[in-house]
């Protein structure tokens, strides 16, 4: 019967994961035995040799003074060179056979048979085998309480290129990639002085994924270093694997929608921080670079600010500061004034606004909500879908959409020139992080318009400007130096001033150890005479 | 408590004596004086001036409490605080209730008047949740846009302007009642409890305050009497406003009132929120408690209620304050730098 009917099985296959031992943490193991065959238990235990198919681990034995001692190298295939591991350290190590001398192993080893650059030796059995997951080899040989370090790293890694997220025309195009030591030369290369200081600070109990402090030793504030210090060095989290969590680790406020740390992929724009005393933290395997303390001003300016002509800056400047109130208030205030206030708009104004509103079916908020959060979607779906799909999903969404909601008087025009005018500025803010937050905000605004119409807005934005005004980064305020004032900078900052005439003095905030940046006249030329 | 910048500290107290001359103090002046309420607001001026010298030469660095713990000993310490405190709540209330009844009037016309009370109350609360220091940056940033929302005000009235309004220049002939003509200025006596925190700034704090809304406020008294004849100008609750609805500037901004709503919302919430803040500390400083912020639910609540329940009946609520900034205190620290002095001759002895 079985051959002409399907027979449901009797039983159907459930799996639920089982209860299981809880691991427990044995006490990591730092001495390196004299004999190499407990060392070999102990490394391809930890590293479960014959279950990974990644680990290299080779066994062989090596000729000193006419004795024949066992040997062990350990490495990760794929994160060390192989072909670096086969000529500079196997085959030295297994047929040099030397004439005796007085030295010890110990030398012998060190010195004369391992031809390679970059050898460090090491006591702790744990931290030494912990390097190999970076990749470097690992020597041991029979005989010694200590190993060897080789660093053969060759891993794959992303080549530097454009910065993706704060892209410019004019300025570098170089962007920081996933390499701690690829960034950190980056950032030496530019500054180019000695008093640039790369502070070695692994992050992670597991991972101790290396990071860089970096701060130049002769303008940042030492209080400043020791507290981004203390912070970084303090994580207690067994796996950090990028700077962003590093950021959320060390940030003042976790609640706050603004963030208090500046991320930036470009080399730059570090330089530029680091020559005004703030300090900057690299991570391996991350392409963002924190900067602290952050301000304001600083999440508002762009990298290209820095680039352009006095007259043009100040110009994007005042735009952008304008593409920050239509971002977050423009919704809110049309809300306000089509429902509350409607005796605020000009007449002709808001006989328009009548006629288009006049076949549609919601209120003003609704219609509002719906049409951000609409967007909003289409944002975030442009966003995650592959490029020319994702384009192609912005004119379907946008335009197509658009059009036929209008069309089957669903949303009136005018909502969506509000909406889309929003929409459009609040990509002027060049910030992603700080963008978020008036993403969030603008919500919020609409809600308090659709409570309490302007009074409401207004009453909010109070509230917003109180927290903002309370909030510290790394101890500094985060409306400096416009509020704490400071008169020297404050001006340059907000609306920019021609390069010859800014930055004279460091920003006070930072107080930073050496206050002057470039001679009070920077244009030598101008003054032949002095 | 926190060390707070002198400079921003200054624009806290320019923004309480600003709230009052968005409020109603011009028609006080004009009220009282008639054509010669500049006069008025000038001799208010002067008078708060001298008495504030005064008290500033006797205070010098001592904090409030201490001056009041050796002018009244312990108990009378406690008393003169607790009877700080009472003023300092009239006093909030008296603010929140005119703020409210002036959006009230103009902006929410429809909307219950609890509603707009509660929202200025949750304001005030956080405001003075978040201290000091906020709150004097608040006013830094606030204190300029709402002088030069006045300054706008003022230069669209130009037009306005009738030199003969003014006249007679001497008004009814008689100068109000002192406290009528001072107490535009007598939250200016919270400084003296801050004074110890202020940095860089401690001689003579009140000069700058006192000199800058000074300024703005005969600016406006005079502009208001230039603009709008007497006796017309004594029936408008609002002078500020009523400046506002004189104008008509261009073709493309044809009104602005909405800038006075502006103004009101910055010196409203920055003024309730700073005397409901100096509450709590003069309450938590009087009685020695260990937390600010544990009274701040309950004095909020104190003032939304009070508000809410008494309504127009604290108009008293400025002559005590002003009684309490230019009469109690220049006395107490007369009193204090007299035994001072008797204590410093005994000791010579």
């Amino acid at each position: 019967m079985n051959i002409f009917f399907y027979k449901e099985p009797k039983e159907n296959y459930d799996f639920n994961i089982g209860e299981v031992q809880k691991t427990v943490y044995d006490e990591p193991r730092s001495v390196i035995s004299k004999n190499l065959d407990e060392n070999i238990s102990y490394i391809k235990d930890v590293f479960s040799v014959g279950k990974n198919g990644d680990i290299i681990a080779r066994e062989f034995e090596i000729f000193v003074n006419q004795v024949r001692y066992k040997a062990f190298l350990i490495c990760v295939e794929g994160l060390a060179s192989t072909t670096f591991v086969d000529e500079y350290i196997l085959k030295p190590l297994m047929l040099i056979n030397e004439i005796p001398s007085k030295s010890t192993l110990e030398e012998r080893v060190e010195k004369r048979l391992l031809t390679h650059t970059q050898v460090k030796k090491g006591n702790n059995l744990y931290e030494l085998i912990l390097t190999v997951n970076i990749g470097n080899a690992v020597l041991f040989v029979d005989t010694l309480d200590c190993g060897f370090t080789l660093d053969v790293k060759t891993w794959e890694h992303r080549p530097i290129g454009n910065p993706e997220n704060e892209a410019v025309i004019q300025g570098p195009h170089e962007g920081f990639n996933e390499v701690l030591r690829c960034n950190t030369a980056l950032i030496r290369k530019n500054l180019n002085t000695p008093n640039l200081v790369m502070e070695n600070i692994p992050v992670g109990n597991t991972t101790k994924t290396p990071g860089a402090l970096c701060y130049l030793k002769n303008v940042a504030n030492d209080t400043l270093v020791n507290e981004v210090r203390r912070r970084i060095s303090s994580i207690d989290a067994q796996y950090i694997l990028s700077s962003l969590d590093v950021e959320q680790y060390i940030e003042d406020k976790t609640y706050l929608p603004i963030p208090q740390v500046v991320t930036t992929e470009r080399p730059d724009r570090v330089c530029r921080a680091l020559t005004e005393g703030r300090v900057a933290f690299v991570l391996n395997g991350s392409s963002h670079v924190l900067i602290m303390p952050a301000t304001f001003f600083d999440l508002i300016t762009s990298a290209e600010d820095e680039y352009l002509r006095y007259p043009y800056s100040m110009l994007i400047r005042i735009l952008r500061y304008l593409a920050v109130f239509l971002s977050l208030l423009f919704p809110a205030i049309f809300a306000s004034l089509v429902n509350y206030h409607p005796e605020l708009l000009l007449t002709n104004i808001l006989l328009t606004v009548a006629s288009s509103r006049a076949l549609v079916p919601f209120g003003v908020i609704t219609e509002l909500i719906l049409m951000e959060i609409a967007f909003e979607l289409i944002k975030e779906a442009g966003i995650r879908v592959p490029g020319p799909i994702g384009s192609t999903l912005g004119i379907v969404g946008g335009l197509i959409i658009g059009q036929a909601a209008v069309e089957a008087n669903l949303v009136s025009p005018i909502m969506v020139i509000v909406v889309a005018l929003t929409g459009i500025a609040s990509f002027t803010v060049p910030s992603y992080s700080l963008s978020f937050s008036f993403r969030f905000m603008r919500f919020v605004y609409v809600f308090a318009a659709m409570i309490a119409g302007l009074y409401g807005v207004c009453a909010l934005l109070y509230l917003n400007i109180m927290v903002v005004a309370g909030t510290k980064s790394f101890g500094v305020a985060f409306l400096s130096p416009v509020s704490p004032a400071e008169k020297a900078n404050a001006f340059d900052l907000v609306f920019g001033s021609p390069i010859w005439k800014r930055g004279t003095k460091r920003e006070d905030y930072l107080k930073p150890k050496d206050m002057f940046k470039k001679a009070k006249i920077s244009r030598k030329w101008r003054h032949p005479n002095d | 408590m926190t060390n707070i910048n002198a400079r921003e500290t200054h624009w806290l107290f320019v923004m309480l004596i600003l709230s009052r001359i968005t409020l109603d103090a011009v028609s006080v002046f004009v009220k009282n004086s008639g054509t010669a309420a500049v006069i008025n607001s000038a001799f208010g001026f002067l008078i708060a001036f001298a008495l504030l010298f005064v008290t500033d030469r006797c205070f010098k660095v001592s904090s409030f409490d201490d001056v009041a713990r050796d002018v009244y000993g312990k108990f009378g310490q406690r008393i003169f605080g607790f009877v700080f405190f009472c003023i300092t709540l009239l006093n909030s209330v008296r603010r929140i209730t005119m703020f409210s009844d002036a959006i009230g009037d103009f902006v929410l016309t429809a909307s219950p008047y609890a509603f707009i009370l509660i929202i200025f109350a949750v304001c005030a609360f956080v405001t003075a949740l978040l201290g000091i220091e906020a709150l004097v940056r608040i006013s830094y940033i606030t204190g300029g846009v709402t002088v030069l929302l006045i300054g706008i005000i003022m230069a669209s009235s130009l037009v306005e302007v009738d030199i003969t309004n003014i006249y007679p220049v001497l008004g009814k002939g008689r100068i109000s009642n002192v406290f009528d003509m001072l107490y535009v200025y007598s939250d200016i006596v919270y400084l003296y409890y801050i004074k110890n925190s202020i940095s860089g700034g401690q001689k003579h704090t009140f000069v700058k305050p006192l000199v800058k809304s000074a300024v703005v406020v005969s600016l406006v008294t005079l502009f208001y009497t230039l603009c709008v004849p007497y006796p017309v100008s004594e029936k408008f609750s609002y002078p500020i406003y009523r400046l506002a609805s004189l104008s008509n500037t261009t073709v493309l901004i044809q009104r602005l009132d909405g800038i006075v709503f502006l103004i009101w919302i910055f010196s409203g919430f920055v003024s309730v929120g700073s005397l409901v803040y100096f509450a709590s500390q003069i309450l938590k400083d009087t009685f020695c408690l260990k937390d600010r912020k544990g009274t701040l639910p309950i004095i909020a609540f104190l003032v939304f209620i009070i508000a809410l329940i008494g309504g127009g009946k604290w108009n008293c609520a400025d002559g005590i304050i002003s009684a309490f900034a230019f009469g109690a205190l220049p006395a107490t620290a007369i009193i204090f730098k007299y035994k001072n002095r008797r204590k410093k001759c005994k000791k010579s002895l």
